[in-house]
């Protein structure tokens, strides 16, 4: 297995009037190539922020204080903005919970394409997209690219999103809370289709949810996080049966606390 | 048992739109449930449901369009308008209390603990101490409750928050709490100490819950009642076993989209419904549910179906299902899982 992603020793910061807060404090870890990796942990636990610190998309207030993140071996957090910004979409890309929030709603789906493609000097293929729209079952993917955003369905707009992101055939896709808040049954589909895109496309994920069982439904490694540290690391097995830290065993025991009722009657 | 809220075919439209192209929404479409005393009585739902249009319309938050309302066998759809000088009126306000989703918003933040703690009895014209204050955040778990009382909510975390948004539905000694999904916007370790909270309380001061929440394998731990809504309307409805033995497509399809926190999850296949539910302008014809139902066919696309008893306390509005559960309860929900796996 070749390593893609090696996080060492990350530890940044937030200025807070006059103090400094860490939110990540000393974390290491290495994605390798074709590997699901979740980063699970609770609200305030640093997750959310190593995601950040990966596409470069940090708040001004915050400060890496320590730490390299080798994509390939390259330092990202060394490179110049207009090279971050040819890795962002290209190599690395993100998709957040809310799709619509973050498709320009003044631009026609084909357009938002069309742009993405010219930030990063590539030739516009609209075969491409009709055809990777139809590998993520888009049911008429010439209609949706006429469209605007919101005339999607949620499900169509969710879509839609991982297109674009994986258009450019990235190395690794992050997702950050893509579940979170969302109802039943618009979750188990974004995680349905999500489980698709990493049977038919070669590219790695890093997935960050605060909820055990999307972790296990889809990771093949889990990161627990607590207070901006790393107090676990192990196999969705490893995990759920043989917690090493107590902070684990409390939250995958409160979890199956919560599910016991349909633990044992979902078939 | 007493039935302390009885809903009757109400509705609630809104308007959306501009004045010339205004589309009504019909938040809640004839919907009647009863809610009796002591019980946990949820009502599950996707958003867009209308399920928290129905819980503040059961808190007389929100006045119905049509249909009727008795709380406390008292015919309410009158007291809509707030008027606390009649007595009728402010039993039923008192009576009934209301917990939001969001412990961040429903919490006024220039006012201290204290302040949002007194505010129902300075309402209600209710005298009270120190110590009643105190008695009330003991009860809800923060202790010592001096350290509380003259913080901001700023300064407390969520699951804090969201106790101190209990006791001040406590605060009355209230009949009935409406839970609008009171553990939505919280952790996993939180939710569970929250939902413990909400058991010993329900004993303590003998209280009937309305729970009101799309997360269900939580509810499953409390509920008593279900009233499961799609659309605006009810699909199904009984005590807790229709857990064990839904019968509505759409309730056996939300079941099986929980993803469950095993480790057979990571190579068993995910279930979704297909499709996505009606946006709420549009209108469909017959049953909501039919262009995403396995089982729908003519009569589906045509007729409305009507909630019928199909059991002891069972209801269920769906044209196909009695016809298909003949050949055993298992085969049936097998069958209905087998045909949405296919068009998957």
């Amino acid at each position: 297995m070749k390593p893609l992603l090696e996080v060492r020793e990350l530890t940044v910061a937030y200025r807070v009037k006059g103090a400094m807060k860490y939110a990540v404090k000393d974390v290491s870890f290495t994605l390798n190539e074709d590997e699901v990796l979740a980063i699970v942990g609770e609200s305030g636990s640093g997750k959310s922020t190593i995601a950040l610190s990966i596409v470069g998309a940090l708040p001004e207030n915050a400060v890496v204080v320590r730490g390299k993140i080798l994509f390939r071996g390259i330092d990202l957090l060394k490179l110049r903005p207009s090279e971050r910004r040819y890795i962002n979409g290209k190599e690395i890309s993100i998709i957040f919970q809310d799709p619509i929030t973050h498709l320009n709603p003044l631009r026609k789906v084909r357009l938002i394409f069309k742009d993405l493609f010219e930030d990063h000097g590539v030739e516009f293929n609209i075969q491409g997209v009709l055809e990777l729209l139809r590998r993520l079952k888009v049911p008429d993917p010439q209609r949706v690219l006429e469209s605007y955003p919101f005339q999607l369905s949620g499900g169509m707009a969710q879509r839609v999103f991982i297109a674009l992101a994986l258009v450019l055939n990235p190395k690794l896709l992050i997702a950050d809370e893509p579940t979170s808040a969302l109802d039943l049954t618009i979750q188990a589909q974004v995680v349905r289709l999500l489980r698709e895109v990493r049977e038919n496309f070669r590219v790695s994920m890093i997935m960050i949810t605060h909820d055990i069982g999307v972790a296990t439904s889809i990771a093949d490694r889990i990161l627990v996080m607590y207070d901006g540290g790393l107090v676990e690391e192990g196999s969705p097995d490893d995990i759920l049966l043989r917690p090493k830290s107590r902070y684990t065993a409390s939250l995958v025991n409160s979890t199956k606390a919560l599910y016991k009722g349909v633990m044992s009657w979902t078939y | 048992m007493d039935v302390l809220i009885e809903v009757n075919n109400v509705r609630k439209v809104y308007y959306i739109g501009s004045l010339l192209n205004r589309k009504p929404v019909k938040a809640v479409d004839g919907v009647s449930l009863k809610v009796e005393e002591g019980r946990t009585h949820c009502i599950v739902g996707e958003s867009g449901s209308g399920k928290s249009t129905l819980a503040r319309i059961m808190a007389l938050i929100e006045e119905p369009t049509a249909g009727s309302l008795k709380v406390f066998g008292v015919d309410s759809t009158k007291y809509f308008r707030r008027d606390l000088s009649n007595d009728s009126h402010n039993f039923i306000r008192k009576n009934i209390q209301i917990v939001f989703q969001d412990p961040y918003s429903s919490l006024n933040p220039r006012k201290k603990i204290r302040d949002i703690l007194t505010k129902p009895f300075k309402i209600h014209k209710i005298n009270y101490n120190e110590d009643d204050l105190r008695k009330l955040l003991i009860d809800v778990g923060l202790e010592p409750p001096e350290d509380y009382l003259d913080k901001y909510p700023h300064q407390l975390s969520g699951g804090e928050r969201q106790r101190v948004a209990i006791a001040r539905a406590l605060a009355l000694l209230p009949k009935v709490i409406i839970l609008d999904e009171p553990t939505a916007a919280l952790d996993m370790s939180i939710k569970a100490q929250i939902l413990d909270l909400l058991v010993k309380l329900k004993k303590q001061y003998n209280l009937t819950y309305v729970l009101i929440s799309h997360e269900v394998p939580i509810l499953t731990n409390i509920c008593d009642d279900v009233t499961v809504m799609y659309y605006g309307k009810v699909v199904e409805s009984g005590d807790c076993r229709i857990f064990k033995t839904p019968l509505h497509p759409y309730t056996i399809g939300l079941l099986n989209s929980v993803l469950i926190p095993n480790p057979e999850s990571r190579t068993r296949s995910i279930f979704a419904i297909p499709g996505d539910p009606p946006s709420s302008t549009s209108i469909v014809s017959g049953c909501a549910f039919n262009p995403r139902c396995p089982l729908s066919s003519e009569v589906c696309v045509k007729y409305e179906p009507e909630l019928r008893d199909v059991g002891v306390n069972h209801k269920v509005a769906c044209h196909k299902c009695e016809q298909h559960v003949i050949g055993g309860y298992e085969e049936y929900r097998d069958s209905i899982m087998r045909m949405w796996r296919e068009i998957m």
